[in-house]
């Protein structure tokens, strides 16, 4: 039914997102306030999704200036209408786009900022849990140790990047001059504490080792055999056990799976 | 008569409403730049207005926040997404977490705007008007009974502010926002700014519009500032509530009687103290209006 309310509505639709009245004013709008009434919602449909960019990414948006910010939200608009319902989502495509933007895709650091930024966005709002105390570890009988998995809590985010994009963003997040760009791969954790507030700090590579292992539905004894392979198997278990008990202390982890 | 007022500065025996109209009293929009000052002060309002959406989230800091509010005010749900009035199918995932989020915080009402917001699956996130007609009413009705059936509770529809007026129309905006409620039983949620900004905007008498309404459907009255703009009036809610708006919903309680009122500022939020300062200037509005009624 009401073919005319849906090329009515297609109508309007194109029009906003051409940024032109013109293909409905004279069809569909009486002329009153027409021109007026038109550019009324043209410009609210731009400035209230370029909003939404800005409200999300204030430190890319300081970093790109305000001439390249308006270029990539035009073009993001353009090529990512909205297709959720909350705003809270509409820049989710933001750091895909910049990767293969040509005019930003050369600036790596710029797609970087936005993951992070949306990561951060991630953490603020994910699913509360409760967090397991290290004490937890200790009740556990010997026999369960070698089964032991984890889940983490849902804010914890890993997050890999190439360049020096986190000193970028904390040096502008304090309204300092940003450093040049450098290479320096990384891999950040994520994660919101017991008073709602999102910390972040760097893994080395063991610890990103055994993150990624309990991440990806391992147990205790094969994070030991795999540690066992760069250290002396004597301090293997010591060195797991410091992991969960970091973890457990930062509030990372939600659950101890065991058989 | 439904009592839900917790913390009133009116008791509900004070006002005499309609028997089918809840009486809530006077309310705000609840603002994140407010959460922390609510929660310390505690401060007289009757009850706050969410908007649905934002939190819409799994969890974290606004639903810490919300929670610990709900403890101490009553809530009404107010949602900017449904699109009652759009082509595409309702949004199942939506109306489920919109059921969910009312099942965690128990809200006296939910309600929504009389608009689409987009089609074939593209969301503007404006409200955008509907032509008045009988193809729309039948489209909207159907949808809103939709809605309440999934929700298993009635819903409030607001009217909007509008900028266009389509050719397609074949009645005014009262006739067809009346003629949505009566035909989908929901009620309506009044936002009287809306009225006066539309009034300018396409020429009629904003009391014309009020005075075409069903007052045992208006469950809620939105006040809100605008922007003047000479030929357009913009409805951006970022100013104070102009007296031409104040004038209009001390006539609209004259006429309709008492009703459930709250202030929606959506930008430029101003301290709370001024919020609650112009929430007296509305309770003081309400009372001068029902002292005219009686004199009348």
């Amino acid at each position: 039914m009401s073919r005319a309310l849906l090329e009515m509505q297609r109508d309007f639709l194109s029009s906003l997102r051409k940024q032109s009245g013109t293909q409905i004013e004279t069809a569909l709008v009486k002329k009153r306030i027409s021109d007026a009434g038109l550019n009324a919602y043209l410009h609210a449909y731009s400035s209230r999704l370029s909003e939404a960019l800005d409200n999300d990414h204030p430190v890319l948006g300081t970093y790109l200036g305000d001439e390249l910010w308006h270029r990539m939200t035009t073009g993001y608009l353009e090529k990512h209408p909205s297709k959720f319902r909350s705003l809270r989502n509409f820049g989710d495509l933001l750091p895909e786009y910049l990767l293969g933007s040509d005019e930003f895709k050369m600036y790596p650091e710029i797609a970087e900022l936005a993951m992070l930024e949306r990561s951060f966005l991630d953490c603020f709002d994910a699913l509360d849990a409760q967090c397991v105390e290290f004490s937890e570890f200790l009740k556990l009988p010997p026999e369960q140790w070698a089964s032991l998995g984890l889940m983490f809590h849902p804010s914890v985010q890993m997050l890999d990047q190439d360049f020096n994009t986190m000193a970028i963003w904390q040096c502008i997040k304090e309204q300092q001059p940003p450093p040049s760009l450098v290479k320096n791969k990384n891999i950040w954790l994520l994660w919101r504490d017991a008073d709602r507030i999102t910390n972040f700090r760097s893994l080395n590579s063991d610890e990103h080792t055994a993150f990624s292992h309990f991440k990806n539905n391992g147990n205790f004894a094969g994070l030991c055999e795999t540690l066992a392979r760069a250290y002396p198997v004597d301090s293997v278990p010591n060195l797991a056990i410091g992991f969960l008990k970091s973890w457990s202390e930062q509030g990372l982890i939600s659950v101890i799976i065991v058989d | 008569m439904q009592n839900l007022i917790s913390k009133s500065s009116r008791a509900v025996s004070e006002v005499q409403t309609s028997e089918t109209r809840p009486w809530l009293g006077f309310g705000l929009g609840l603002r994140t730049e407010h959460f922390d000052q609510v929660l310390e002060t505690r401060p007289m309002v009757d009850w706050f207005e969410i908007t649905s959406e934002n939190f819409m989230v799994q969890g974290g800091k606004p639903l810490h926040y919300l929670h610990a509010i709900r403890e101490n005010y009553p809530l009404v749900m107010h949602g900017v997404s449904l699109s009652i009035g759009s082509m595409d199918p309702l949004d199942e995932n939506y109306l489920q977490r919109l059921k969910e989020l009312a099942h965690q915080i128990e809200p006296a009402w939910v309600s929504d705007h009389l608009c689409w917001t987009g089609v074939d699956g593209i969301n503007s996130h404006d409200l955008l008007p509907l032509p008045y007609n009988e193809e729309a009413i039948a489209h909207v009705v159907s949808r809103i009974q939709q809605v309440q059936d999934f929700l298993g509770r009635e819903i409030l529809i607001e009217n909007l502010s509008s900028y266009v007026e389509f050719t397609q129309s074949q009645m005014s905006e009262w006739e067809f926002v009346s003629e949505v409620s009566k035909r989908s039983g929901c009620r309506l949620l009044l936002d009287v700014n809306n009225v006066y900004v539309s009034g300018r905007n396409h020429g009629f008498e904003p009391m014309d519009y009020i005075r075409g309404l069903p007052s045992e459907s208006i469950w809620q009255i939105h006040l809100a500032g605008h922007s003047d703009y000479g030929d357009i009036v913009i409805d951006t809610h970022d100013h104070d509530i102009p007296k031409a708006v104040w004038d209009l919903y001390e006539n609209t309680i004259v006429l309709h009687g008492p009703t459930t009122t709250m202030i929606e500022r959506d930008d430029h939020i101003p301290p709370l103290t001024e919020l609650l300062k112009e929430l007296d200037l509305a309770r003081n509005r309400h009372d001068m209006a029902l002292f005219r009624q009686k004199k009348a």
